[in-house]
This record gives structure tokens, C-alpha cells and sequence, in this order.
């Protein structure tokens, strides 16, 4: 008894076949973690430079070069040691400064660089690192044991991948081992140490403190110290009368709110003055006499 | 065997010396050939030897003496140069010091024989003139000669050989008079020629019909001369035949030239018309009613013609008046002198102008509409104010008006000023700001001495300024505040706005101080100063005292502080006098002083990263925190508000002001806090390091609270309000989800996003009804967390600008994608790999996109360009090397070389306006004036064309140079002027003009298309600057020299073809050039689509085509091809950095075949369709790529397949 052929094929020319159309529009990215098999056809399984540019997947652009850093030799402004500046961008920040004009500004290495002229393509693009002071330029110190005079001093900021924030059209940045601050006015720029500096907060920690032996007392706690500036206000009141319970007093005491302690590294000079003394003032307001 | 030389020394015996030394002696040593120079000229060497008009002869000396001497057979003889030609005698020139030197060689002997070509040519030409008696005709300065009338007849010839030749009615030859700068240079046809005493006629002769080479065949011998003889009779009487119907006063006679025609008699009553006259009176005619007669000058004489008619003089036609130049808006006080007026008066048709000033030509009226107010006043001195004259400043429509009377018009003019004409502000600037106010000062008070400066265009347009006193009232102007406006609120920097009554947008703005009436009349400010000292009035404390001395009161002592450094007792302030505050109870005192604390600042100094947060979603405060000692904690800053006796300021963005209180410590353990996030309900994310001790999420929610201090006492400002603290409370997360670094959490457009310690961009998503701050973290990475999960992710970037979203890889690419693309079913973003170059900072200004990486190199985006553009080189140490190349440095070289699939482009960084030495130049072609030379451009002989078979180009500046050519014909001085002679050439239709063979036909034009004469500039060449365009690289080569001095070189190209750079003018060699040199590679982008199974993965199916649709009206191009496990691989281009996840999709794709498609119409949907019959595919896997330098656009595709029904076999 024959056996029949139980071989099954798929015929391409004994019937017409049915056909299909599979459409894929709507391309989406890739799909890397799905077996292959599993990922719909509108996803890649590989992808190279393309990207979603409004509705469509496309080619990405281009880029390119504008400028390419180079190593500086400086000093350290802290220290007056010289060191030569990696040349690794650690961040990149734009503001709008106090004189009205965007500034683009990089740490690079250790230092801070304002880039000037970013858009215009290269033709003279400028990437310098930016002093603190005037004098700071072409200082003189010793390298290998020779004298250079030719190098200029910067702040010398920690080397990592930094932060900066912008506020009143001032650039804050975080050095790593300097909080500091940025300004473009119209005078030039300024870049300082926000510790201690002349335009840092100085809080007013009391007030309505009256003389020892006054009539009444009624000080009063206002703001806390600032931990970036170790000077403070105190607002006192006189004019309260004394305390007649109390034994006179020739002259009117007021005690403050903290100890007075100057800055141990500054030294008194022979006016008597050192820049915490200079920084120490008076104000009294009082009924002009008659 | 080494070879030695062996050297001869003989005996000295009888006859002495040293013996048999040899020479060749080639007699005579200089020889001339006179031939006929013809084209076809040459004549070889070796027949001088042989018709023995040179003979070599060997020649034996001994000890100096020659002891013998035999002619050498000449066919023994060999030479340098087997023949002389034509160009070998254009070299030469006849001149001995240009004789060519041929070496002749016999055996191992030779010697030079030096060869000047001389021709045989015309040394002297006679003519024959037909008439000799040559006339003229014609009258004054200038006579007209007829060379048609009078020719050459016949020229003898007599060449330097002494033979002659006759030619009979020659063609070639001239006519000139002996100074050709008073008559053209040659005579033609009929000439004029300036009449003199006698006039002597040469006659020229052209030797180019001798063939003589060195003859310019526009110069000729002149070598007749003749005398003309006069033929006309003199003129005797002069009369106009045509004159102008009249004359406008105010003209000149010759303004009329054209209409009159002047015509000469002579004796024989014979009319000449002359036109070589002049009028005698050259002046402008001002008066009279008509002219009679006039006298015109020819030939030197003045001649008087009396009209038969006189010629009316019409009345001149007021053109214009042209207004002085004077103030024209005046306050009412201010005097208006009209003395300083000058009115100019023109008339039409003619140049002639006249003034009026006041007083003789002008009088002065004022008019309000058609009234007039006020005609002129009494002894009038010419100076009033304008409020003396009547006229009233509110009242626009008045004008003042002039009459003014003119010497050419009998008509009166009137001419008008506006009075006021503000009534078109443009613009308001301020000039100089006041801005000291206290509450209760009026608005613009008197000593407000605020400016502004108007400007304004007038009744004609013209735009003028003027500067006013902001509180003059000047009621064009609106301020606010008002004018006059009580200032009740302290404000600082308070906007004010000027604007124009006219129209509001023009308007300027300035600001002012609004500052507390504190300083009243009664009360007073004492400033002090500081200084310490060791006593004070016999008080000597431990640490001393710091004086605090008046300012004001010549340093008087006010008081002192002490307990000075000592830090168990706060300081005491002794004041000597009591002082009654100006408001009574009120802290009237304050005093600044120091307490310092070693290393206080230090918690902020070291903190390295930070976030703005704020209440009511401000970023007004700046929390840090990352500083090492403390990694665990945070501060933020507080508002720096500064209560002043003054006046209170809180300035915004002011972030030096961080407190002890503001302090928070995270967390149970000392594990670091890593970043921050501001989430959605105006709460803070701090993340903390991955830690399965405590929680890693945590929240901070603002609040404001009373503030009460250190006795739990409620404080209050100066002004006894109550004060607010910011309170910033502290809210644990509920997972230990655990953020990288502070360089990967962002805020996509609300969503916080970071990547976290299981390496996964996560997001954090609030479930159900789960409190706010009980948030789930979960991937939006899950397309690509298979690939993340292998890489090292802890110094990666992320990075956004709300449209795209970066993952920067260090050592892989960028993984991106796109705002849009974000699923809220699935929480997943769409992913795509990019190529990059390790960005490790990002900066979006003004659209475009910038990047930098550890490298120091900074990038940006370029939109529309599909190239990733590097630069190679960007200095100034170029400089020309002595082969027509760059010097460039060794590792320049070696970088291009490296980089062997890339385009480079070289571009000169000089300024285009920079001085032609600090340019780069290159040679085009060197220049002759004959084409025998061989040379690839040839003067044409008129010195304005080129003809060469070099394509020039018309827009292209080309520049001159031969300051090195030995044999230019030029003199010094000539060359000195080649530097910067700069042309442009045109190119014409080679039509009659005379040219070789040359393709093309130029004429030379500078800007202002004038000819420059370049005939002087034979073997000069040709340059281009290479500042004019950027220059393509396109190959390179390096070249060594000796190992002291090893260069390389890189050779430019321009359109495919190698320059050769030349120094151009005076440039030196060591001259450096700015210049770069960028690499430009096409991003390679490829999509490969995840494989169609149509079903499932067991039966086998037919693909009968495919097509490729673009519906994005993008130009773009792409290129397709397909890849299955069952196709045959066809070897063709393999792409084997389609590595990313080979491995894991099991399919081959080693080889892939891909077919371009062009989808760079713009029709909309552009379809593209393969005919392809696949059968048999279990799957079908297609690849798209774009290699070039365009766009590509993933639109649509679709597949036609057919599942075949299957069949039985054996049926």
C-alpha cells in the first residue's frame, strides 16, 4: 500500500498567494534591552547619530570645533605657589551681568576662564582665565628656582566638575575650596572671595540694646551671624535715662552682643589701624541741640 | 677593490716640469651668428664645427708650456646643447652678455664655446615721399592735415650687414608731428595739428616687415622729415550763423555754447566753422535786458562780434532757498539774533547762488496762519526774544516769515520758519539723572536738575536734538510720576518713565530713590571712625581700646570700645555723652565690629554643589551642600535684608549671607548627601549615596514662621513689625533609591530625573493615593538599560534644555532623546545613540548648543551642517618653504596623515585689510609678451589683454608679481609699483583682435574697469591671494632636509590641483602666518529597524517589494539595504561598528548591502520602492544609513509580502 506524501510546502505559483503590506511609519528610538525579536518594527535594534528632530527621526548635526584650551601657567593667588592648569572643562555657565551684557564663563582645571565671543565661530573667540586684580597680572615668583615674571596669578579652585549659580546678575560659583563671586560691571570686573569680602552681608545680630544701668532693657536678637562674614551690627538706643536705683556711672557702657575679635593674621599699624579696625565704625543720629 | 687615484709625477730632468697636461681650446671662444631670424630658424652645433667656423683643438702642455696641438675630428666632438633656436635667440638678443654657453666635450677634456646669436636687421630707412611739398588748410590755433593727400612711395632699407633692400609703395608707415603730446600720436586720415610757426611732418617706417624680432611692430623709425606748407588764406571776419533765442540771467555765456555757431571768412569769402573758442567774458551775467555783442577768443585773439540780433536776458526762477543752519526751537526768553541769519539762493538752470542777510535783502514779519501779527517793529535791531516779538510758544500754527528781495528777481521770496516744530519725538535719552527723593518731596523739586534730550524730526525731516530741564514744564513731555506728584512710599530704585505727549512708545526711563524723611531738620548724624590705642585719658586696659573719633567734630573723641580680643567677654561700648534719639525709643546707635572665628567660613567655602529653592517655587535661596568634611549636611542661604537706620533694602540674588541656624543634617549616618532636584509642589529632592542603613530620599517643604529668638521672644524689626523666618522642614522619602552624582539629576520640564546607583535614568512618580512625598522611583531608561547596565556611569553627564535630553558616556557617546517622545502610559522616553566626543559640560546660548570636554576642546552645534568639523591646527607659525609650500610643525603632518579619511580645509586666519605682506599668495601662470616663450599667459601686445588657455576667473582679484624674475624687462622703479597692482580681467570673444592659438581672450580692468597697462611686465607672474577664499587641502606632501634643519610641508590645492605659493612682493621667507587648518568627517548615522516577521518566526514568507517613504518635504538622503539569516552575504561594504548590540541580536548584519535613494525633491510624500522578490524569508531585518555630508529623515516604509498557502505535494 503506498504511503502518501505527507510533505507540506508553500506553493509560490500554484495559487496566487494573498498579499500583505506591512507599514511602519512613526519611527521610534531604540529598543537595546528587549530580544530582538520581541522589539516592533518602528524601534531599532541599532542606532547610530539618529534622533527625533520634531515629527520625524533624522540624521543629528554636526559639530564643531571652536576653540581648544590650552595649558596656563600661573601662580596661585592663595598660596603664590605656580602650577600649570589642566586644561579638562569641569562646568560652563552663562549670566546676564550687572553691566547688561551676556557673559559666558568655564572652570577649566583649577581656574575660572570667561570665553568671550563664543557665537562668533572661532574668528576670535577667547578663552582666558579671569583676574581677580590688576596687579595680579604678570606677578613675579619663583619657578624651578628661576624668576618668572611673565605669569599671571589666578585663584587657584579645586579640579573637579563644579557648580555656579546666578543671582542678582552675579556669578556664585562653588571653587571647591572657595565660595566665590563673580561680577561684570560697568568699573571692570570683579572676582573676589564672597568670605569677608566688602559687598558681603553684614548682619545686624541685636538690637534696642540700651547702656548697663538704663532705665529700661529691652535688646533684642534680629538676624544670626553670617558664617561667610565675621563682622556684625548692633543697634543700640540711648537717650533712655539712667537707672537711678543703680549706682552713677560717669560715662554711658553699652555691651555688645559678641566679643570683639580681630583677625589674628592682620597686624595693627602704627596709626593704630589695621583693615578690621578700619572696617569698625559708629553711627549715632541725635536731636540736633537747639 | 677600492679604486685609488694614481697621479703622474715625472722626473724634473732637461726639459722640466710637469708633463702632458691636456686641454680642449675651442677657438674662437665667442661666437656670432648672423642669420635672418625666421620661425622656422635653428642651425645645430655640430655644422659650426664643421663648416670650420669654430674649430676644437687639443691641446698638449707641458710644465704650462704648449708642446702640442691637433685639431679634433668634429664628429668626435659631443655638446651640451646639439642646436640653436629660436628660442635660444630670443634669450639672447644679439647682446654678448646674453651669449649661451655650450659645452664641448672631447674625450675627458672640455670646454665652453660661448654663442651670440645676432640677426641680420635694418639699421637704416630711407623714404620716398610723393609730395614733399606738404599743405594745410584750416585758420587759428590749430590747422587740419590730410595724410590720405601724401604718402610713402618707397622705403630703402639697409640692414648692419651692409646690404639694402628697396620696397616700393610700402604699407607700413606713419605720419607724425614732432611733439605727440600736442596731436594724437600718429597722423590718420585727416588730423589736427596745432598751428606753429613752421610744422614739420615726420614720416615713419615699420621694420616688422623685415622680420626683425626685437621691433615692437607698433614702433616706427622716423626717418623723413618735411615741412607743410600753408594752402589756406587767413580769416578775416567772424560772425555767429546760430545763437540762443535768450539768456537767463545769472548764466555764463559758455553755459549757451551748443546754441552758437561760429564761422570764420577768408579772404576769398570762404566760410570756416570754428569751434575752437572761447568767450572772453566768462562772468555771470546779473543785469541788463539783453546783449548786443560778444567777444570771443580764437586763436588767442579777442574777436568782437556785433549781433544782427540781441539776445533778450530773461529774469532769473527762484529754485530753492536754502535755510541757514540755525537753532529753530527757542525758549521764549531766549534771543533770537537775525543778524546771524544768511538765507542762500539758487536758480534754475544755473550754479549761480546769492545770500540774504538781515537787514540790506531781507526783513522779517511773524504770521499766525494768514494774519499777519507782526510786520517788522521800529528801530528793530534785528535781535528780540521771541516772547518780545509776540510769539506765543503754545501756538504751533505761528511762523515766522521773511521777505527777502534778490538782485536777479524783482519778485519778493518768502521764505518761513517754524517757530516750534516738536511735534515728532523720536527718541528720549537721558542726560543726566537726580535721584536723591524722601518721602514727602514733590515730584521733579527744584533742585531736581534731571535732563533729557529730545530728539525730534522736523517739518523737512531732519532729525535734531534738544536738551530740556526735566522740570522746565515742557508739555511735550509726560513723566510718571507727574509733575509735582507728592512721593508718599520709600522706595529704592523706582522706575521713572519720561515718555512723549505725542506718542506713549517713545519713552526712556530712568531710576530714583524714594528714601525715609528720617533726617529731619532737628536731627543730626555723628560718623565715627576707628583707631586702636594702649589707653585712653589714663584708662589703660589688658588688650587696650579701639577710639571711635567723629568725622565730623575734628576727631574728637566719641567713646571706645574694650574687652578688646577677648573671647569670654563680649565687647563693651563706652560712649562719653548721652545722645537723645531724633525719635524717641528708637535704636538711634549702630555700631559694626568684628568677632572673628578661625575657619567659619569653611562649611560654605568647601561645598561643591548646590541648587536655588525657594518658597512659593522662588529661587531666591541657594542651598550647598557636597562639602567633604560634612558630607552629610546642608545650608542655605537667607535673605540679606539690611535694616539701616536709613533705609531697608532686601536686594534679590544676593547669596553671601548663609546663617549657623541654616544648617540640616541628613539622615541617620554621615553618608553623603549627592544632589538636588526641585520637584513638582514646590518641594526640594536631596539625594543621598546609596545606603542600606537609612533612607536615600528626602524632601524639604518651605515654610514661613514667626520669628522668635533665642528665649523664644518674637522678633521684630526697627519698625516694630514682625519678622519672618524661612523655615525650610525636613521630610523623609520612602525609598533608597540613590542618586550618582550631582552632574547626573536633572529637571526635564518638571520631571526629575537622575541616574542611579543601579545604573538606570529613573524618575519619581507619585502612585495612587500615596502622600506626596511617597514616590516611587521608576526607570524612564528601560530601552536602553541592558546597555547602561554595562557602563560606567559615575562620571556621567546629564544634561537638558527642556527640548533634549543628553546622557553623556564617557568613552561610549550620548545617549538622547527628546521631550516629545515621553510615553505617560509607560513612563519610557524614546532613546538614540549619538557619537560624540566625551562632553563633559553642556551650554545652551541663544539656540545653539555648546559642549567641552576633559580635552579642553569646545564644540557646538552647527544647524543644517551633517559634519563634524575639528581643527587640526590654529597658530601663527606657517611660513612659506622654499618650494611653493607651508612649513608647518611635524605633528601637524602627522595628524593629517593619521586622519586619512577625512577632508581637510585650510583657511588663513590674516584680515583681508591686512597689509599684502602679512597674505598668503600663490602663482597662477607666469606672464610673457610672446607666446614663442612657452609661457602659460601672453601679454597681448597692447599691455590691456590676456590670452592664455588658462580658465581666469572674473570675480577673482589677481595680483602682479616679478620683484624676483632676473630677466624682467621692467625697470626698478617699474617694480616697485608691480607691488599692489591688483586687477580683475574680463573675459571678451576672441574676435579680430590679433592672438595666437590661446583658448581664451582677457582684458584687464581694475575696480573702476580703467586699463592697466601691463606691457612692462614680461615674465612677471601671476598671483591670487589666498585671504580671498578658504583653500581646500587636498593633499600634502612632507619633505626632510639635512637633519639640523628637518621641515614638513603641507602642499595647499585649490580645485582639486596643487598652488605653488610664491613670495609675493617684498615678503620675506621667515614672514609666520595666522592660519587653520580643520578636518571635516560626515556624520555617519545608520538606523537599523528591528526585523519583520509578519506573524510569527515559522513559516517562511515572500517579500515581493518595499517602499520608502519620505512625506517631510526635508531634502535628504538615505540608503537602504536589508540583512537575513537566510540571504546569501554578498561581500560589499562592511560595517563592522554595527557593534553596539550585535551580539545580542543573533543576526547577521557582517554585510549589508545598501542602495541609495536620493529623497532630495521636495515632493511631498517622495516614494521610493524596491522590486525585489525575497521568498523563502522567515524574517526580514532592513538597515537605513547615511554616510555623507546630508540629511536623513526616517519617514514611513512599508513591505509587500505574501504568505503562500501551502500545498500538499504528491496530490
Amino acid at each position: 500500500m503506498p504511503v502518501k506524501n505527507k510533505y507540506q510546502h508553500y506553493s509560490l505559483t500554484n495559487k496566487q498567494a494573498a498579499r500583505s503590506t506591512a507599514v511602519v511609519s512613526h519611527f521610534k528610538g531604540a529598543d537595546l534591552s528587549s530580544p530582538v525579536f520581541n522589539v516592533p518594527t518602528y524601534r531599532a535594534i541599532s542606532i547610530q547619530n539618529f534622533i527625533q528632530k520634531g515629527e520625524y527621526v533624522r540624521k543629528r548635526n554636526g559639530y564643531e570645533e571652536i576653540f581648544q584650551v590650552g595649558e596656563v601657567e600661573y601662580f596661585d593667588k592663595f598660596t603664590g605657589n605656580y602650577y600649570k592648569n589642566s586644561v579638562n572643562f569641569n562646568g560652563i555657565w552663562k549670566f546676564k551681568a550687572e553691566d547688561g551684557n551676556w557673559h559666558v564663563v568655564a572652570h577649566i582645571g583649577c581656574l575660572l576662564f570667561e570665553i568671550k565671543n563664543i557665537e562668533n565661530n572661532n574668528a576670535d573667540t577667547t578663552i582666558e582665565p579671569i583676574l581677580a586684580e590688576a596687579s595680579d597680572v604678570a606677578a613675579s615668583g619663583i619657578v624651578n628656582g628661576v624668576l618668572r615674571s611673565d605669569l599671571n596669578r589666578y585663584y587657584k579652585f579645586n579640579n573637579y566638575k563644579s557648580s555656579a549659580f546666578v543671582g542678582g546678575n552675579k556669578l556664585w560659583f562653588l571653587g571647591g575650596n572657595k565660595y566665590m563671586c563673580l561680577r561684570f560691571t560697568n568699573y571692570g570686573v570683579k572676582f573676589y572671595p564672597v568670605e569677608n569680602s566688602e559687598d558681603t552681608f553684614i548682619p545686624t545680630t541685636s538690637i534696642g540694646i540700651s547702656y548697663n544701668q538704663s532705665a529700661s532693657q529691652n535688646r533684642e536678637q534680629l538676624q544670626y551671624p553670617n558664617k561667610l562674614n565675621y563682622f556684625r551690627k548692633n543697634k543700640l538706643v540711648s537717650g533712655v535715662g539712667k537707672d537711678n536705683s543703680q549706682s552713677q556711672t560717669e560715662f554711658y557702657e553699652y555691651t555688645l552682643d559678641a566679643p570683639l575679635i580681630l583677625n589674628p593674621n592682620q597686624t595693627i599699624d602704627s596709626n593704630g589701624k589695621s583693615p578690621d579696625i578700619r572696617k569698625i565704625y559708629l553711627t549715632i543720629r541725635t536731636r540736633r541741640e537747639g | 677593490m677600492p679604486i685609488r687615484d694614481i697621479q703622474i709625477i715625472s722626473d724634473v730632468g732637461s726639459s722640466g716640469g710637469v708633463v702632458d697636461t691636456f686641454e680642449i681650446v675651442v677657438s674662437p671662444s665667442l661666437f656670432t651668428i648672423q642669420e635672418m631670424a625666421t620661425s622656422s630658424f635653428s642651425k645645430t652645433v655640430l655644422s659650426l664645427f664643421s663648416n670650420n667656423d669654430v674649430v676644437a683643438r687639443l691641446v698638449t702642455k707641458r710644465n704650462g708650456v704648449v708642446v702640442g696641438s691637433s685639431a679634433i675630428n668634429p664628429s668626435n666632438l659631443t655638446f651640451s646643447k646639439s642646436e640653436l633656436t629660436v628660442a635660444d635667440a630670443l634669450s639672447c638678443a644679439g647682446l654678448i652678455e646674453n651669449k649661451i654657453r655650450i659645452w664641448v666635450s672631447y674625450s675627458d677634456y672640455s670646454a665652453p664655446l660661448d654663442v651670440v646669436l645676432d640677426y641680420k636687421k635694418p639699421v637704416k630707412v630711407e623714404l620716398t615721399v610723393s609730395d614733399p611739398n606738404i599743405l594745410y588748410r584750416g585758420t587759428g590755433e590749430y590747422f587740419s592735415y590730410d595724410s590720405t593727400a601724401v604718402s610713402v612711395t618707397k622705403a630703402k632699407i639697409t640692414y648692419n650687414d651692409g646690404t639694402y633692400m628697396n620696397e616700393n609703395n610700402p604699407t607700413c608707415w606713419k605720419a607724425r608731428v614732432p611733439n605727440p603730446s600736442d596731436a594724437p600720436d600718429y597722423l590718420r586720415g585727416i588730423d589736427v595739428i596745432p598751428q606753429a610757426d613752421s610744422v614739420t611732418i615726420y614720416f615713419g617706417f615699420s621694420t616688422s616687415n623685415t622680420q626683425n624680432v626685437s621691433q615692437d611692430t607698433n614702433t616706427y623709425n622716423f626717418v623723413e622729415e618735411h615741412e607743410l606748407t600753408i594752402l589756406d588764406s587767413p580769416i578775416v571776419s567772424y560772425v555767429f550763423t546760430s545763437q540762443p533765442s535768450s539768456i537767463m540771467l545769472g548764466c555764463k555765456l559758455e553755459h549757451y555754447k551748443n546754441d552758437f555757431v561760429l564761422v570764420g571768412i577768408d579772404e576769398n569769402n570762404q566760410q570756416h566753422v570754428l569751434n575752437n573758442y572761447s568767450f572772453a567774458d566768462n562772468n555771470y551775467i546779473l543785469s541788463g535786458s539783453s546783449i548786443s555783442s560778444i567777444t570771443v577768443v580764437v586763436g588767442g585773439t579777442n574777436e568782437t562780434i556785433i549781433l544782427d540780433d540781441p539776445i533778450p536776458l530773461e529774469t532769473a526762477i527762484v529754485d530753492k532757498i536754502v535755510y541757514p543752519r540755525i537753532k529753530t526751537s527757542y525758549e521764549e526768553d531766549e534771543t533770537f539774533d537775525f543778524r546771524d541769519l544768511t538765507f542762500l539762493i539758487k536758480y534754475v538752470g544755473t550754479d549761480y547762488t546769492e545770500t540774504a542777510v538781515f537787514g540790506t535783502s531781507f526783513s522779517v514779519e511773524l504770521r499766525d496762519g494768514n494774519t499777519t501779527v507782526l510786520t517788522g517793529q521800529s528801530n528793530f535791531d534785528g535781535t528780540a526774544t521771541l516772547g518780545s516779538l509776540g510769539i506765543d510758544s503754545t501756538n504751533s500754527g505761528q511762523k515766522l516769515r521773511f521777505t527777502i528781495s534778490t538782485t536777479l528777481c524783482s519778485d519778493v521770496i518768502i521764505a518761513t520758519l517754524n517757530v516750534f516744530e516738536i511735534d515728532n519725538i523720536v527718541s528720549l535719552e537721558m542726560a543726566n539723572v537726580y535721584t536723591e527723593y524722601n518721602v514727602g518731596d514733590k515730584f521733579l523739586k527744584e533742585d531736581d536738575d534731571t535732563t533729557v534730550v529730545i530728539r525730534y524730526k522736523d517739518s523737512n525731516d531732519n532729525l535734531k536734538s534738544k536738551t530740556i530741564r526735566l522740570n522746565s514744564g515742557y508739555d511735550k513731555l509726560i513723566t510718571t510720576p507727574r509733575f509735582g506728584e507728592t512721593l508718599n512710599k520709600i522706595e529704592l530704585n523706582k522706575e521713572v518713565v519720561v515718555s512723549s505727549a505725542f506718542d506713549s512708545n517713545v519713552n526712556t526711563t530712568y531710576l530714583i530713590d524714594i528714601n525715609p524723611q528720617v533726617v529731619s531738620d532737628n536731627s543730626k548724624v555723628i560718623s565715627c571712625w576707628a583707631m586702636y590705642s594702649d589707653s585712653f585719658a589714663g584708662y589703660t586696659p589688658k588688650n587696650g581700646l579701639i577710639l571711635l573719633m567723629s568725622y565730623d567734630e575734628d576727631d574728637s573723641v566719641v567713646g571706645y570700645i574694650e574687652n578688646i580680643n577677648d573671647p569670654n567677654q563680649n565687647a563693651k561700648l563706652v560712649l562719653l555723652h548721652d545722645y537723645m534719639p531724633d525719635i524717641e525709643r528708637t535704636s538711634n546707635i549702630e555700631i559694626q565690629f568684628p568677632y572673628y572665628v578661625e575657619d567659619a567660613a569653611e562649611d560654605i567655602n568647601k561645598c561643591t554643589f548646590g541648587v536655588l529653592f525657594g518658597a512659593n517655587n522662588a529661587h531666591n535661596r541657594l542651598f550647598l551642600s557636597g562639602n567633604p568634611d560634612v558630607g552629610n549636611a546642608d545650608w542655605h542661604s537667607e535673605e540679606p535684608s539690611y535694616i539701616d537706620t536709613f533705609v531697608s533694602v532686601k536686594p534679590n540674588g544676593d547669596f553671601s549671607y548663609f546663617s549657623d541656624e541654616s544648617v540640616m543634617y541628613y539622615g541617620e549616618t554621615d553618608n553623603d548627601v549627592i544632589g538636588y532636584e526641585v520637584v513638582s509642589n514646590d518641594k526640594l529632592l536631596v539625594l543621598k549615596n546609596k545606603s542600606d542603613k537609612e533612607k536615600t530620599v528626602y524632601f524639604r517643604n518651605p515654610t514661613l514662621v514667626r520669628a522668635l529668638d533665642a528665649a523664644g521672644t518674637e522678633m521684630k524689626d526697627v519698625s516694630n513689625n514682625s519678622t519672618y523666618r524661612e523655615e525650610f522642614s525636613l521630610t523623609k522619602g520612602n525609598n533608597s533609591v540613590a542618586g550618582i552624582s550631582p552632574k547626573s539629576i536633572v529637571n526635564f520640564n518638571g520631571q526629575t530625573l537622575f541616574l542611579d546607583s543601579n545604573n538606570q535614568l529613573v524618575g519619581l512618580d507619585v502612585v495612587g493615593i500615596v502622600g506626596d512625598n511617597q514616590r516611587y522611583a521608576n526607570t524612564r531608561s528601560q530601552y536602553i538599560d541592558k546597555v547602561l547596565e554595562k557602563l560606567d556611569l559615575s562620571d556621567a553627564i546629564v544634561w537638558t534644555n527642556n527640548t533634549y535630553l543628553f546622557i553623556a558616556i564617557k568613552d561610549f557617546g550620548i545617549f538622547a532623546t527628546q521631550f516629545r517622545t515621553y510615553d505617560s502610559e509607560t513612563k519610557q522616553y524614546e532613546w538614540f545613540y549619538l557619537t560624540s566626543e566625551d562632553p563633559t559640560v553642556f551650554l545652551e546660548k541663544d539656540d545653539v548648543i555648546y559642549f567641552a570636554n576633559d580635552q579642553g576642546t569646545l564644540y557646538k552645534y552647527v544647524d543644517g551642517c551633517f559634519m563634524d568639523i575639528k581643527k587640526v591646527f590654529s597658530d601663527y607659525t606657517l611660513r612659506y618653504s622654499t618650494d611653493g609650500k607651508l612649513i608647518v610643525s611635524k605633528d601637524v603632518v602627522e595628524e593629517i596623515d593619521s586622519r586619512s579619511e577625512e577632508d581637510f580645509k585650510f583657511r588663513s586666519l590674516t584680515p583681508k585689510d591686512a597689509d599684502y605682506k602679512q597674505k598668503i599668495f600663490y602663482k597662477v601662470a607666469l606672464m610673457s609678451d610672446n607666446i614663442a616663450n612657452g609661457e602659460q599667459i601672453e601679454i597681448n601686445n597692447t599691455g590691456h589683454f590676456l590670452e592664455t588657455d588658462l580658465e581666469l576667473k572674473e570675480k577673482t582679484d589677481y595680483y602682479l608679481d616679478g620683484y624676483r624674475e632676473s630677466n624682467v624687462a621692467a625697470t626698478e622703479s617699474d617694480l616697485q609699483n608691480v607691488i599692489g597692482v591688483k586687477f580683475r580681467v574680463k573675459q571678451l570673444e576672441p574676435d579680430g583682435l590679433a592672438h595666437g592659438n590661446r583658448y581664451h581672450l582677457y582684458k584687464i580692468v581694475d575696480g573702476e574697469e580703467v586699463k592697466i597697462d601691463i606691457t612692462s611686465f614680461n615674465n612677471a607672474k601671476l598671483c591670487c591671494c589666498v585671504e580671498d577664499e578658504e583653500v581646500d587641502i587636498s593633499e600634502y606632501h612632507i619633505k626632510e632636509t639635512d637633519s639640523v634643519d628637518e621641515y614638513n610641508t603641507i602642499t595647499l590645492a585649490r580645485d582639486g590641483s596643487n598652488i605653488e605659493l610664491v613670495r609675493y612682493g617684498a615678503q620675506l621667507d621667515t614672514h609666520l602666518f595666522k592660519s587653520e587648518i580643520k578636518s571635516y568627517k560626515n556624520v555617519e548615522a545608520f538606523y537599523i529597524v528591528a526585523p519583520f516577521v509578519f506573524g510569527s518566526l515559522d513559516r517562511f514568507k515572500t517579500i515581493w517589494s518595499y517602499t520608502i517613504t519620505n512625506d517631510s518635504g526635508i531634502p535628504s538622503e538615505i540608503e537602504v539595504a536589508y540583512a537575513s539569516n537566510k540571504l546569501a552575504l554578498v561581500e560589499t561594504r562592511k560595517m563592522s561598528y554595527i557593534s553596539l548590540t550585535k551580539e545580542a541580536m543573533g543576526i547577521s548584519l557582517e554585510n549589508l548591502s545598501f542602495q541609495k535613494i536620493d529623497l532630495d525633491k521636495v515632493v511631498v510624500p517622495r516614494t521610493y520602492t524596491f522590486h525585489r522578490v525575497l521568498s523563502r524569508q522567515k524574517f526580514i531585518c532592513f538597515a537605513f544609513r547615511n554616510f555623507n555630508n546630508t540629511d536623513a529623515v526616517l519617514s514611513s516604509m512599508s513591505v509587500d509580502y505574501s504568505l503562500p498557502f501551502p500545498s500538499v505535494s504528491g496530490d
